[in-house]
């Protein structure tokens, strides 16, 4: 009797054991889906002449991401546009021809910034997509948020912050 | 061996600690270019400043009311006898003396009223005391916009109306008391002795009050209530005595606080004054329910040792501001300590 | 009881509801708040904040008083917010990312909470209010110094520019109203964050159906008397550890939800209030420190904030300063928590008193029944 006992207590704790260990693989996995699907990338869409000439910019097109609004791009035109997730899709139309390109593409989950080049990918060279590094990225967001330390803290016991910024 | 556990035990780990902490600040301070003589200076000003807002905590600790977090309506009474002997345009020692004059009849009043609401919440104390405090800092905060002040140096310029935030007593009673007989040696070291003499006198008072029959009837009433009122001893009685005194004790504290500053600040600033004074008389071994002149003094002197230190060493150190992070761990570590340990069985 | 007795004991119970209605609707007209404003910034507080009020439900049944330590949840929460936006992720794929970074930081915190407070029985309140401002200091050590060094962030532009630590302003744009715009249902002109409610209709739920699990039951056990809960066998320490570890993932939570509807994080300060807001907004919805129930929650939230909304404004017209309403703000804030426990702490009292009296009176009564 005894014996059959302790098996089943040792029954039920591997059981419990496998499953914990199934959650918390699960919620890893979450959080993995969440980067995945969650990560917010930039993307930079230019429409320039090569430097060495090989391929010339588009005289007049619009662009469209996914199911963006379409934007008109002139020679020598820069644009933004930020996305979320890595599967996307650029859609061209261009003014002369009419010709309409439908790409996907996918962007690389730890880069922040990408540079599409339309030209490059209507004359077919790879690869049109590159990873920017703008190395003003600091830069633009310093002094309004800088604070002196002896600011930051004021937490002293006692009433807190009673400015009404700090009210819900 | 067994004497030194038992003193380890009774004095505590966290105290240890701190003190250890403190004294490896000053062995540190010539290394890092922090002059010795100016500290010790800064920490006995900083001591005869706040022992006195320390010391009100012991009346209500002993009578059984535990840490007084109401500590505000004592300070506010302290503010409002100070602005009143600005008022009156009082200068010099009859400045300060008249504040204190003028103090308590608030303190007094408003001690009674609190001491009311106490006694008819025996348990809960503390936190009601907490919440009273705030909103009577709150409600002066309204008053301090409305009442009739009229010293120009006391309101605000172009307005005319309501007090200012932070009035300065350079002109009337600034250092009184630390300048009374003090000694100066060098450029940077001065013995405030006014004010260590000051905050003694009013010790030995309390040390000698609590000797006195109603000390001892205050103290029984807090460590056993019963055999108090077995005895005779009416518990709200003693109970709303210890109150007013905490209550006034409070008021002189910060008049003393504010002459040694060189400033009354009015509005939201009592409040972050009441939580280190609880910090400090815990941190000098005082328990829930039990304090002694000792644990005052050595308490303040710890504290606010740790205060002028702590910014001026490990700044030079660290080349960063990490003071009131370690102020925010140690005090409110402190009061955290007390409250989880388990109240002794009185001896 | 007696009709007058049954009276003054309602009035004394929900003292605290009728002050706050009546400030609150005599404020209106000096405002000069339209009632749609009013309406619509009360549908957007309780989605904010309602989530932080129920976190304090289980504490308060558990019979551990209001719980200040909830504070506690809110930190993890934005550290779990900071890591999202270092990691770049947005939309409500990162607030769902930032709560479960926080999740076990916040069952962390929650734990050591409980067991503090387990260790200052009968002193719960205090001891959480002290707690979290330790644990503050904690984190603001852990905030300013530790990220950005020892822990390296990738975002850069959110680190101060000494090379270490958190900027003191977060902007959350990426993540900004997440939740609330996942459906947003705009109908009369107002605007109604349909999800956000769902999340808090939810959480109601799941909280009134806790209550019947044996877990749910062992609490309220707890809560009504240690002594005899004990001897039934239930594990009074622990039950109190997971009340607690509850509510702080709750309050982990609920802060995320509530910073997604701001905007931004001021890292520094966002939590300070948190507790304050939460522990008020309960007790102004009629709730003590041994009772409380859903409806205090919304009851309460929306009084609260109906008369955060008003007061300023009336303060201003009717005292010609806006900074006197500012005050009598945080004034009538703070003196209705006082009010509170004053009536809870009186009432308990005159209960026990008379429960004594009663005990005393009755070997009398049988002596003269027997007599």
């Amino acid at each position: 009797m005894k014996n059959s006992n302790s098996e089943g207590a040792q029954t039920v704790r591997i059981r419990r054991r496998v499953i914990r260990s199934a959650l918390i693989i699960l919620y890893g996995l979450l959080m993995v889906l969440m980067i995945y699907t969650g990560r917010r990338h930039t993307i930079l869409i230019d429409n320039k002449n090569s430097p060495d000439g090989f391929y010339r910019a588009i005289d007049g097109m619009t662009v469209s991401i996914d199911d963006g609004e379409p934007i008109e791009y002139y020679p020598g035109d820069r644009d933004k546009a930020v996305v979320q997730g890595q599967k996307h899709t650029l859609t061209i139309e261009i003014f002369d021809t009419g010709k309409v390109i439908t790409r996907t593409f996918k962007i690389p989950l730890w880069t922040d910034m990408v540079l599409i080049s339309v030209p490059k990918m209507v004359a077919g060279i790879e690869p049109w997509m590159e990873p920017f590094t703008p190395a003003e990225q600091i830069q633009e967001t310093k002094e309004p948020d800088e604070p002196t330390e002896g600011e930051i803290l004021f937490s002293n016991p006692g009433m807190g912050n009673t400015e009404a910024e700090g009210l819900p | 061996m067994d004497r030194l556990k038992t003193f380890i035990e009774d004095f505590g780990w966290p105290r240890i600690i701190i003190f250890l902490f403190l004294v490896s600040l000053f062995i540190m301070a010539p290394f890092v270019r922090v002059r010795i003589d100016a500290s010790i200076s800064d920490v006995l000003n900083r001591f005869g400043q706040n022992a006195i807002m320390v010391l009100a905590m012991v009346p209500m600790i002993q009578s059984g009311c535990g840490l007084n977090f109401g500590l505000a309506l004592g300070l506010v009474s302290g503010l409002l006898g100070a602005t009143l002997s600005l008022q009156f345009e009082l200068i010099g020692l009859a400045g300060f003396l008249g504040a204190i004059a003028l103090a308590t009849p608030f303190s007094i009043l408003f001690g009674w009223f609190y001491a009311k609401l106490l006694n008819k919440v025996k348990g809960e104390e503390m936190t009601i005391a907490m919440y009273v405090g705030f909103s009577f800092i709150m409600f002066m905060c309204i008053l301090w916009l409305i009442l009739p002040y009229s010293n120009p140096t006391m309101i605000w310029g172009y307005a005319g109306k309501g007090l200012r935030t932070t009035i300065s007593v350079e002109n009337y009673w600034l250092r009184i008391l630390n300048n009374f007989l003090a000694i100066r040696i060098g450029e940077f070291f001065i013995f405030p002795t006014g004010l260590l003499l000051f905050v003694g006198l009013f010790a030995a008072c309390m040390g000698i009050f609590l000797r006195s029959k109603t000390g001892t009837a205050m103290t029984a009433v807090g460590s056993n209530p019963q055999f108090a009122r077995a005895s005779g001893v009416d518990v709200d009685k003693m109970r709303t005595i210890s109150v007013i005194i905490s209550t006034f004790l409070g008021a002189v504290g910060i008049i003393v606080y504010q002459q040694s500053f060189g400033f009354i600040q009015l509005y939201t600033a009592p409040s972050p004054m009441v939580f280190p004074s609880v910090a400090a008389i815990l941190i000098g071994g005082a328990t829930i329910n039990k304090a002694s002149m000792t644990n005052v003094m050595v308490g303040t002197i710890l504290f606010q040792g740790l205060l002028t230190m702590t910014p001026s060493v490990i700044n030079s150190i660290l080349q960063t501001d990490m003071s009131e992070v370690i102020r925010i761990i140690v005090s409110n570590g402190m009061i955290l300590y007390a409250l989880t340990r388990k109240v002794k069985v009185s001896k | 009881m007696s009709v007058q007795k049954k009276f003054s004991t309602l009035v004394s119970r929900y003292a605290v509801v009728f002050i706050f209605l009546i400030i609150t609707v005599a404020a209106i007209p000096p405002s000069g708040l339209s009632i749609k404003y009013i309406l619509q910034e009360i549908i957007t507080r309780l989605g904010r904040n309602s989530f932080l009020v129920i976190a304090l439900l289980l504490p308060i049944y558990a019979g551990m008083g209001l719980n200040f330590g909830m504070t506690l949840g809110a930190m993890a929460g934005q550290i779990g917010l900071i890591f999202a936006v270092n990691y770049g992720i947005a939309g409500w794929q990162g607030l769902v990312f930032a709560l479960l970074f926080g999740l076990p930081i916040s069952v962390f915190l929650g734990w050591i909470c409980g067991l503090v407070m387990n260790k200052a029985k009968g002193r719960e309140m205090v001891t959480g209010y002290i707690l979290a401002f330790f644990i503050n200091g904690i984190y603001q050590f852990f905030v300013m110094y530790m990220l950005g060094s020892v822990i390296p962030m990738g975002n850069k532009s959110i680190v101060l520019s000494r090379g270490y630590g958190i900027r003191n302003t977060l902007n959350l744009d990426s993540v900004r109203q997440a939740l609330d715009t996942i459906f947003m249902l705009r109908v009369a002109g107002f605007s109604i964050p349909v999800i956000t409610f769902l999340v808090i209709a939810a959480l109601s739920i799941f909280v009134l159906w806790f209550k019947k699990t044996k877990l749910g039951q062992d609490m309220r056990a707890v809560g009504q008397d240690r002594a005899v809960a004990e001897a039934a066998g239930i594990p009074v320490e622990r039950t109190r550890i997971v009340a607690i570890i509850i509510s702080t993932v709750m309050a982990c939570a609920g802060q995320i939800i509530f910073l997604q509807n701001m905007g931004n994080l001021a890292t520094y300060n966002a939590h300070d209030q948190t507790g304050f807001f939460a522990v008020a907004a309960i007790l102004v919805g009629g709730a003590s420190v041994t009772h409380a129930n859903i409806a205090n929650v919304f009851i309460g939230v929306t009084l609260l904030h109906a008369m955060f909304i008003v007061s300023p404004l009336a303060g201003q017209n009717l005292f010609g300063s806006a900074m006197i309403g500012e005050y009598f703000r945080q004034f009538i804030g703070y003196g209705v928590i006082a009010i509170s426990l004053v009536l809870y702490a009186w009432r308990t009292r005159k209960a026990a008193a008379e429960a004594r009296m009663s005990l005393e009176q009755a070997p009398q009564s049988v002596e003269e029944g027997q007599a």
